[in-house]
C-alpha cells in the first residue's frame, strides 16, 4: 500500500502538477483581492470607530454603537460557521456558491472587523498632541486624517495588514474545503478524500511559502516606512 | 492686541466641575514677550490655548487681533489659526515627516504652492539653525533641535502670535538658553507677540517684558519684569522670584547655616536691587551709618532682564539686635527689596 505510512507522502509522481498551480493562484487570488477590499473596509471602519468613540451627540454615539456591535458580531463568529451562513447572500452577490470569487464575502465580511479592530487602536497610539499641534495650525479633519493618522501609523496598518492577510490564507483554505477551490480545496478532495497524502504535503509546503513571502513582505515595507528609530 | 476679558473655564468632570480658569483679564500688546507664570495644574496652558482655539471659554470673551476667538465659525476660526504659531513641552513633530515636510506642514494647510513652500520652509530652516538638516527626520534630531523645527514650522504661515507652551521645560539648561535667544531673536528681528508659559523664573527673567503670575486659575499678579522681580506682592510671587536668586544650591545653604551656627547673633539678609540701585553704593552707605554693625557679603550676583538688570546680595548683618533692624529699615529708604533669609 503506497497510501499509508511516512512514504505515502512522498508519491510525488501522484501529484497533478497543473491542477495544483491553478489551484495556488485560486488561492493567491482569493486573498489578494479579499485582502484589498479588506484593507479599505477595515481602514474605514477604524476611522469611524476612532473619530466617533468619546464623541457627544446622538448621531456620534449612534454611528459608534451600530459599527462596535457589528464589529464584534462578525468578528467572533468562527469562519466555516460564516461561510455557512452567509451562502444565500453570497449568491445573491456573486451568483454562485462555488469556486473563489464565492469565498471572497465571506473572507471580507470576516477579516475586515478584524483589520478595523487593528486599525482603531492604531490610531489611539498616535500622540494626541501630535494631532492638536496639527488641529491648531488650522487643520480640517479631513485633512487630520490624511496628512497625520494615516501617514503616521503606516508602519502598524502595514503590520497589522500582514497578520490580517496571513489569517486570510488559512481562511481561504477553509473555504476551498466547502468548494471555493485553491489549495485549500485540493487538499481536502484530492488529498484527504482521494487518500493521496503526498498532494495535502505540497498544498502544505506552497501555502507555507506562500506566507512567509506575505511575511517578509510586510516586514521590509514596515521597516521602509518606519522612521522612528533611525 | 490680546485681550483676555472676565475668563473662565470649567471643565465637567465625573461628577464634579474643575475650575481650570477664574475670571481673569490680561492685555497683551503687539510686540511684547508675555511671560505666564505658575506651578502645574495653575491653568496656564487652558488659558493660552484658548487663544487658538483648542479650548473655548466657559465665559467671557478672548480677542485676538480683533476677533473673538470663541465666535468664529469653523472656516474663520481655521483662519485664525493660521495666523497664530505654537510650540509644544514635547515638540509634537510628525515622526512620519522629514524635517522641510514637517516645516511645510502649515504651509500645505494653507494652500501656498509647492515651489514657495519649498523656498519658505528652507529659509525657516537656516533661520533656526538647522540649514543642511532638511532631509532628516526628526527622530535623528536632538531634543533642543526638534524645538527648533518646531520653532520654524510655527513661523512657517508669518504668524502675528507665537504661542510657547512650556517649550523649554524637557531641554537642558544650556539648551532652553539657546531657544530663549532664539525667541528674542524672533521676537525682534519678525516683531512677532510671544505668549511664553512657563515655571521656571529664569525663562522669564531672560526673555520676558511683562509677566502674568498665576494661582489656582487665577492671574494673582501682574506687570513689567522688574516691577515684579523687585517688588513681589504675592507669597507665591516672591517663591517665584526667590527660587531664581536665592542661593538654593546645597552647598550654599550648608555654608550659611554653618554662618548662622557661628555668629548666632548674626542675621542673613537678602537684598534685591533694581536699575540705577544695582549700581550705586548702598551697602557701603549703610556701612557708614551704622559704625556698630558689621557687615559680611557671601553671596552677589546681577542678571540682566528685558527690562532692566536686577542685582541680588546676601549679606550677614552682625551686632546688636536693634542696630539690625535699623539697618534693614535704612536699606528700606533706599529702596531695596530685603528678604531674611535666617536669624541667628
Ligand atoms: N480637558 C480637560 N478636562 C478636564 N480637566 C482639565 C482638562 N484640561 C485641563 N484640566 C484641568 O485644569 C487644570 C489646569 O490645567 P492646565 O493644563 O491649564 O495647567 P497648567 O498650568 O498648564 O499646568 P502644567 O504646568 O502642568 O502644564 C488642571 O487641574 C487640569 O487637570
Ligand atoms: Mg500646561
Amino acid at each position: 500500500m503506497d497510501n499509508q505510512g511516512l512514504s505515502s507522502y512522498f508519491q510525488f509522481k501522484n501529484v497533478n502538477w497543473p491542477n495544483m498551480w491553478s489551484a495556488t493562484w485560486e488561492t493567491i487570488w482569493m486573498t489578494l483581492v479579499a485582502m484589498i477590499l479588506v484593507a479599505v473596509i477595515g481602514i474605514a471602519l477604524g476611522l469611524i470607530l476612532f473619530e466617533t468613540r468619546n464623541k457627544n451627540g446622538f448621531w456620534y454615539r449612534l454611528l459608534n454603537l451600530v459599527v462596535s456591535v457589528l464589529v464584534n458580531i462578525f468578528r467572533s463568529i468562527p469562519y466555516i460557521i460564516l461561510i455557512v451562513l452567509l451562502l444565500p447572500i453570497t449568491k445573491n452577490i456573486v451568483g454562485t456558491i462555488i469556486g473563489p470569487t464565492a469565498a471572497i464575502p465571506s473572507l471580507v465580511i470576516s477579516a475586515a472587523p478584524f483589520y478595523a479592530r487593528m486599525v482603531e487602536s492604531n490610531f489611539h497610539e498616535i500622540d494626541n498632541g501630535v494631532i492638536e499641534a496639527v488641529k491648531s495650525m488650522g487643520a480640517t479633519n479631513w485633512e487630520i486624517i490624511w496628512k497625520v493618522l494615516i501617514p503616521e501609523s503606516t508602519p502598524a496598518l502595514i503590520a497589522g495588514a500582514t497578520v490580517t492577510t496571513i489569517s486570510l490564507i488559512s481562511y481561504t483554505a477553509m473555504a476551498g474545503a466547502i468548494g471555493a477551490g485553491g489549495l485549500g480545496n485540493l487538499a481536502y478532495l484530492d488529498g484527504f478524500q482521494s487518500n493521496n497524502n503526498s498532494i495535502t504535503l505540497v498544498a502544505t509546503v506552497i501555502i507555507l511559502i506562500f506566507v512567509f513571502i506575505v511575511q517578509y513582505i510586510g516586514d521590509a515595507f514596515v521597516k521602509g516606512t518606519d522612521k522612528r528609530g533611525l | 492686541m490680546i485681550k483676555f476679558k472676565d475668563v473662565s473655564k470649567v471643565f465637567q468632570l465625573k461628577g464634579s466641575q474643575l475650575k481650570a480658569v477664574n475670571d481673569v483679564n490680561l492685555t497683551i500688546d503687539d510686540g511684547d514677550i508675555f511671560g505666564i507664570i505658575g506651578y502645574s495644574g495653575a491653568g496656564k496652558s487652558t488659558l493660552v490655548r484658548m487663544l487658538n482655539g483648542l479650548e473655548t471659554p466657559t465665559t467671557g470673551s478672548v480677542e485676538v487681533h480683533g476677533h473673538d476667538i470663541a465666535k468664529l465659525s469653523g472656516r474663520e476660526l481655521r483662519d485664525q489659526q493660521k495666523q497664530i504659531g505654537m510650540i509644544f513641552q514635547h515638540f509634537n513633530l510628525l515622526w512620519s515627516r522629514s524635517i522641510i515636510d514637517n516645516v511645510m506642514l502649515p504651509l500645505e494647510l494653507a494652500h501656498v504652492d509647492k515651489a514657495s513652500r519649498v523656498a519658505k520652509a528652507k529659509k525657516l530652516i537656516e533661520l533656526v539653525g538647522l540649514k543642511g538638516r532638511e532631509n532628516d527626520y526628526p527622530s535623528e534630531l536632538s531634543g533642543g533641535q526638534k524645538q527648533r523645527v518646531g520653532i520654524a514650522r510655527a513661523l512657517a504661515n508669518d504668524p502675528k502670535l507665537l504661542i510657547s507652551d512650556e517649550a523649554t521645560s524637557a531641554l537642558d539648561p544650556q539648551t532652553t538658553d539657546e531657544i530663549l535667544e532664539l525667541l528674542l531673536k524672533i521676537n525682534r528681528e519678525l516683531g512677532i507677540t510671544i505668549v511664553l508659559i512657563t515655571h521656571e523664573m529664569h525663562a522669564i527673567r531672560k526673555v520676558a517684558k511683562n509677566v502674568a503670575v498665576m494661582q489656582d486659575g487665577q492671574v494673582v499678579e501682574q506687570g513689567s519684569v522688574s516691577e515684579i522681580f523687585n517688588h513681589p506682592q504675592q507669597a507665591i510671587t516672591k517663591r517665584f522670584v526667590s527660587e531664581n536668586d536665592t542661593p538654593d544650591s546645597n552647598d550654599t545653604m550648608m555654608a550659611l547655616d554653618e554662618l548662622v551656627e557661628r555668629y548666632p547673633n548674626g542675621s542673613i539678609i537678602k537684598l534685591t536691587f533694581s536699575g540705577e540701585r544695582s549700581q550705586s553704593p548702598v551697602v557701603s552707605q549703610v556701612a557708614k551709618q551704622r559704625p556698630n554693625l558689621e557687615i559680611n557679603i557671601i553671596e552677589g550676583s546681577l542678571h540682566p532682564t528685558q527690562t532692566g538688570t536686577i542685582g541680588v546680595l546676601v549679606i550677614q548683618l552682625l551686632g546688636d539686635a536693634d542696630e539690625q533692624k535699623k539697618a534693614l529699615q535704612d536699606f528700606k529708604t533706599l529702596k531695596v527689596e530685603t528678604e531674611v533669609i535666617s536669624r541667628g
